[in-house]
């Protein structure tokens, strides 16, 4: 037809209508352009745009429970691989050195034990967690001494830690109490269930979240 | 005030016994930025609650990107494993989401480039899962213009599918195309209108 627009090449990143409007902007808004709602080229390009929105609709139909059950299961196998390659961190002095310290001849590192910074870090979040209102973020293990960052498989030295967590906080009357409650949640587990030496426990909040601090079942005593 | 209560710590609370406890500590309702640095410290139980939390979302754009649930699965598999790899230097330029649909959609686009121009039968893509003794007609309906798309947008080049299933089903603005696919604005806008030419012009042929 005569009032066809010349072809257009199939790189060109846009086409203009015969009634000026362009062709990207309407496939891309679903609707003619403003002035535009009773130009035929216009109303046939949206159509279009409505058609192809129908057909990937209808192919998009949802699959219901299947796909959450295999959601699931994807997710557990991609957590078995992701298991193999751990990052457990620097080596933290466990408990006291006994016997092991003050031998001449032997070398007190072949009979000491540890624990890796990730397990560690890992306890105590679970720790500061059972304080109402509290959601543990980074948790970093020093030697009090020398807090330089060490690196993973060094085994820091056997001599007090320093332990800096971070937190977010439900809204409370005084961030300053719920600090103290953490540290001491956290200093309790390093000693209790952990059995590191720690010295001092630096607490951050770095999120102030706006729910009110109740126990939520996640974090209720078993 | 709460009060600090050390007996109402779990029983037996000597390390390796409280594995579980500090394991259902890290759940969906921790904010996803303390989920993230923990991951990034190593805390894999984290990172489990990360994967879940986006694993439907990626997996719906790797399967329309590659037109197959199987291949999809790998895609993002492998890209949740790189991204577990490169967290401790994830430094939240973009959002994590973001960032997790970029690893995804650069792996996509790589298996899509290595693909051989024209695809053998054999390896024509499946109908999209669906349960048919749920809806059976509305299965086969579905699964009839799941294959006809499909097919529509393996005829797309790598980018220009990249660009098309990012806008129109999971509703990304050009900037954050921009952003996953790692191409500038206009170009974006380039690929999207030749992917909406093309898929229209196969539209008209199933109708």
């Amino acid at each position: 037809m005569a009032l066809e627009p010349p072809p257009t090449p199939d790189d060109a990143d846009d086409e203009v209508l015969p009634c000026g409007a362009s062709l990207a902007g309407i496939w891309d808004a679903g609707q003619p352009p403003v002035g535009h709602g009773a130009c035929p080229h216009c109303r046939a390009a949206a159509a279009d745009t409505s058609a192809l929105h129908e057909l990937v609709a209808e192919a998009a139909a949802p699959g219901g429970t299947t796909d959450a059950a295999r959601h699931a299961d994807f997710a557990a196998r991609v957590m078995d691989v992701v298991r193999t390659e751990l990052r457990p961190g620097p080596l933290l002095p466990l408990g006291t050195p006994a016997a092991a310290v003050g031998g001449e001849s032997g070398d007190p590192e072949d009979v000491d034990e540890w624990i890796t910074e990730a397990a560690a870090a890992r306890v105590l979040r679970a720790a500061a967690e059972r304080e109402p209102g509290v959601w543990a973020g980074s948790c970093r293990i020093r030697a009090a001494s020398a807090p330089a960052r060490a690196h993973p498989g060094q085994r820091l030295p056997r001599e007090p830690l320093r332990v800096r967590i971070e937190v977010a906080v439900a809204s409370a009357p005084r961030l300053t109490d719920t600090a103290e409650q953490v540290r001491r949640r956290v200093l309790d587990a390093a000693d209790r269930e952990l059995g590191i030496d720690v010295a001092a426990v630096d607490v951050a909040v770095v999120e102030l979240r706006d729910e009110p601090p109740t126990a939520s079942p996640r974090r209720a005593p078993r | 005030m709460h009060g600090y209560a050390p007996d109402a710590l779990p029983p037996g609370g000597a390390p390796g016994t409280d594995g579980q406890a500090a394991d259902s500590a890290a759940d969906s309702a921790t904010p996803e930025a303390l989920l993230v640095t923990r991951a990034a410290e190593g805390d894999d139980a984290a990172f489990g609650v990360l994967v879940r939390g986006h694993a439907p979302q990626l997996l719906a754009l790797a399967t329309r990107l590659l037109g197959s649930a199987v291949e999809a699965e790998d895609a993002v598999q492998d890209a949740l494993v790189t991204a577990w790899r490169r967290l401790p230097e994830f430094r939240r330029e973009a959002a994590f989401g973001t960032w997790l649909f970029r690893i995804t959609t650069n792996r996509c686009l790589n298996l899509l480039r290595a693909r051989p121009a024209t695809r053998p039968l054999e390896a024509a893509p499946e109908p999209r899962m669906a349960d048919p003794a749920l809806d059976p007609p509305r299965a086969a309906e579905s699964a009839a213009s799941g294959r006809a798309l499909n097919e529509a947008l393996d005829a797309l080049t790598a980018d220009q599918r990249a660009c098309w299933v990012l806008r129109e089903l999971h509703g990304m603005s050009y900037e954050e195309i921009a952003d996953v696919v790692g191409i500038a604005e206009p170009a974006v806008r380039g690929r999207l209108f030749r992917a909406r030419r093309s898929l229209m012009e196969a539209m008209q042929a199933w109708r």
